[in-house]
């Protein structure tokens, strides 16, 4: 059986406060809602920052998990945009 | 939908109004209360479970019930757990009542606005259809505006 690598989703956050913060209550937040295995599957990582723009990414197949968990994140974060590879959210902000 | 009115009128924008201005407004608005016994176009409901017995007996067909995601995030995951479940109670609430479930960030600044897929996704854990929920918004709020009498 071939191994594929799974389907990525990048998103652009707006937060309040240090991105490496905003991406921590982000997963922690995944974590309470829908358990550390569904959070850790979903493997939210920070790919760029600057100022109070982020780029995350995370697995596609637990992407509405992570929209959740965003917006229901005590420190403030707001989804702009997503896209399936960092290149084109740039280019698009 | 949904700007505090300040006193600009901008085009493409719903106001949010805690009375009824006394004379014909010029702009589209919702009354938006959290008092379930006055005249209202959207209650803002915090605590279903505790108003449930009391919406059941006082709330008009056509009126929004808007919870905002604004309130969940302070909550801890317990907290959040039922918040959702109680939005999946107030949804068929809706439908047996006539009245529309309204789902909004309840933003003070920037960084609270929600985005489209974001309450995609809350609607979808709460086993709401998003597409149905916004369609139906649509016409509620369509329904609402073109009943104001305007200048």
């Amino acid at each position: 059986m071939l191994k594929r690598r799974a389907k990525r989703r990048y998103l652009s956050l707006i937060h309040a406060g240090q991105a490496s913060a905003a991406v921590n209550a982000i997963v922690k937040r995944c974590s309470e809602l829908f358990g550390p295995i569904a959070a850790e599957k979903a493997a939210i990582r920070l790919v760029k920052s600057g100022g109070n723009l982020t780029i995350i990414k995370c697995r596609l197949d637990q992407l509405d998990n992570v929209l959740v968990a965003i917006a229901l994140t005590d420190l403030p974060a707001a989804t702009l945009d997503m896209s399936g590879s960092v290149k084109q959210l740039q280019r698009r902000h | 939908m949904g700007v505090p009115f300040d006193s600009k009128v901008r085009e493409g924008v719903i106001y949010r109004l805690k009375k009824t201005p006394l004379f014909p407004a010029k702009y589209p608005y919702l009354v938006v209360s959290d008092n379930t016994d006055g005249p209202t176009d959207v209650l803002s409901i915090t605590d279903f479970r505790r108003i449930k017995e009391k919406l059941k007996k006082k709330v008009k067909k056509g009126t929004g019930l808007e919870v905002t995601v604004a309130s969940a995030r302070k909550m801890d995951a317990v907290g959040i757990g039922k918040w959702l479940n109680d939005i999946e109670e107030l949804y068929s609430f809706c439908h047996s009542s006539g009245c529309q479930l309204v789902l909004s960030s309840g933003a003070s600044s920037m960084h609270e606005m929600v985005s489209g897929p974001c309450l995609d996704a809350i609607l979808k854990n709460c086993g709401i259809d998003p597409e149905k929920q916004w369609h139906d918004m649509n016409i509620w709020l369509e329904t609402k505006l073109s009943r104001r009498v305007s200048v």
